[in-house]
């Protein structure tokens, strides 16, 4: 059989990305166009900075990631991206660029969910893995238990309340004084402190609530920074930060084996920025081996956006000839799974 | 020679194919948020209607602007990939510009106005002559009154605006022009893909065009830029 090859495009936030993916699992090219050090001075990603920036980096990705996989723009089977949700300034350049160049190559357009984008990094970084299997998702936009029954079919066994797990850890960076983005610089802090220094709450909701809720934990950090600030007191920021990193970690933890006890699978997936997080892998890894649960998650640099694990849930519509049309929208709100 | 011309400056979404100085073809449709939704469709039906495909034309013309951010990077973006895929060259064309040339031979100073953000609109002066349209002032942003109170100071003759920032704010013109000043008829208000395409025959042909990755949207204004607390 012949190889499919997909180009992913991915702009829903602040990395232009493009990649060639071989059959949904070779990765060809993934071309990442970070803006982090223009959005680091405004202390965050600034909407309309972010799609300028994608709207002057998009040809040189896709030229760059098409001329690293050795092909032509004429090798390609099929075009994939984000679609939403994310910024929509953004995304509406990633999604106008791969209809233009499905349309003049005459190939399919194929539109992904970002979310579902994420979830299939596992793919790409674990090629004996396959459906059913539980997927946490956990980044600056979502916190979501997923449940994968086969490809492309997703069940949402349980989300975020309030803030996702990633805003809380860019929240409380903020709060401890670290630069854009917070979520790396918090963990690197926390390394050097004591995760049971302080006992910050974990929010369990009702018994057996594959439900998150972040904010409660983020008041009670920074209701905790202030009084020792007001007292005059001596705080340790590493032991803030390892302390709430902690708080998070097992929150996340607990209900991801909860969810996989529920639905009876064995394979238990990370995605997501926040997957990139050491503590939380680890964690993971460890309650995992205590249930006699396969855990997996895709390598770093498939955590953060990237365009390969786009190409790659775009190879599985593509096998299933899932299509979008030349009048594709982009979307700032899009649930994974349409009633 | 053939290039396709794409406008999508303000809420008119307009596509159209010109042969030297002659427009083929030309849809203009009005959606104020549809943009995304129509442009490559409209596209595709002005390409069928003409039997020509993407790898036909010679190059593309696309107007960069000024206008609504959004809308044009809409339009922009479209052209890039378009002309990437088949290796030809963009020629991008002030949307202001684009403007001006529908007045090409008449008298006077020129006006095109387009509504920006914040009661503010962009505008910028040309003159038309034998070798066609020149541009006297640089590309403006500012209020509509401190357009009119900067022309009033300094204009001799006659003026004339168009564009449909020029349509939305007449009253205030006219007020401080007086009779100098007329606008333009209702067809010439808003920015279309005819013009723009034939002005990218000519410039292609007189100057060449771009790579598809160095064309940039004309924004004028910088971005707002809220600092996160």
């Amino acid at each position: 059989m012949p190889s499919t090859w997909i180009l992913g495009i991915e702009t829903s936030c602040d990395e232009t990305s493009a990649s060639v993916v071989r059959d949904g699992s070779y990765i060809a090219s993934n071309i990442v166009a970070s803006q982090i050090p223009i959005h680091r001075q405004y202390g965050g990603v600034v909407p309309e900075v972010a799609s300028r920036q994608h709207l002057e980096k998009i040809t040189y990705v896709v030229d760059k990631a098409v001329d690293d996989a050795g092909l032509g723009l004429d090798d390609i089977d099929g075009v994939a991206v984000t679609v939403g949700p994310g910024l929509i300034g953004a995304l509406l350049v990633g999604v106008a660029a791969a209809k233009a160049y499905s349309y003049a190559l005459n190939i399919p357009f194929i539109p992904v969910h970002h979310l579902e984008a994420h979830l299939y990094a596992n793919f790409l970084s674990n090629t004996e893995l396959a459906p059913p299997l539980l997927c946490l998702v956990v980044s600056g936009g979502h916190t979501s238990l997923i449940l994968l029954k086969d490809h492309l079919e997703y069940e949402i066994m349980g989300t975020t309340r309030d803030d996702a797990a990633g805003e809380a850890f860019d929240k409380i960076a903020r709060v401890l004084g670290l630069p854009y983005p917070g979520g790396p610089a918090l963990e690197e802090l926390a390394s050097q402190g004591d995760p049971q220094a302080v006992h910050f709450p974990r929010a369990w909701l009702s018994k057996d609530s594959l439900e998150f809720s972040f904010s409660g934990l983020k008041t009670a950090v920074m209701n905790y920074m202030r009084d020792k600030q007001g007292n005059e007191e001596a705080v340790s920021l590493p032991d803030v930060a390892a302390s709430f990193q902690a708080a998070v970690v097992e929150v996340l933890v607990v209900k991801t084996i909860l969810a996989a006890k529920k639905s009876g699978v064995r394979d238990v997936c990370l995605a997501g920025g926040v997957a990139a997080n050491s503590t939380l892998r680890e964690q993971f890894q460890r309650a995992a081996d205590q249930e006699g649960l396969r855990f997996y998650f895709p390598e770093k640099k498939l955590c953060t956006d990237n365009a390969a694990m786009v190409a790659c849930a775009g190879y599985f519509h593509y096998l299933a000839e899932e299509f979008g049309t030349l009048a594709q929208e982009a979307y700032a709100n899009y649930p994974l799974i349409n009633a | 020679m053939r290039v396709l011309g794409i406008e999508t400056s303000t809420s008119v979404i307009s596509v159209a194919v010109a042969e030297d100085s002659k427009v083929l073809g030309e849809f203009s449709l009005t959606a104020k948020q549809g943009h995304m939704k129509n442009l490559l469709p409209l596209i595709d039906q002005l390409l069928s209607g003409l039997e020509i495909g993407v790898g036909d034309l010679d190059g593309f013309a696309v107007s960069v602007g000024p206008g609504s951010f959004t809308s044009l990077r809409v339009g922009l973006t479209t052209c890039k990939a378009l002309a990437h895929t088949v290796k030809k060259p963009v020629v991008d064309i002030p949307t202001l510009d684009v403007l001006a040339w529908g007045l090409q031979g008449v008298p006077g100073l020129i006006c095109p106005v387009i509504t920006a953000r914040r009661d503010e609109v962009y505008a910028a002066l040309y003159v038309s002559s034998e070798q066609g349209i020149k541009r006297l002032s640089s590309y403006l942003a500012l209020s509509p009154i401190g357009l009119a109170e900067r022309l009033g100071s300094e204009l001799r003759g006659k003026i004339i605006f168009t564009g449909e920032g020029a349509e939305a704010n007449w009253p205030s013109f006219y007020e401080c022009l007086g009779d100098k000043a007329s606008l333009a008829g209702p067809v010439r208000m808003w920015p279309r893909a005819g013009q723009t395409a034939v002005l990218g025959v000519k410039i292609l042909s007189e100057e060449g065009g771009k790579e598809p990755g160095a064309v940039q949207a004309l924004y004028v204004k910088p971005p707002a830029i809220r600092r996160q607390s």
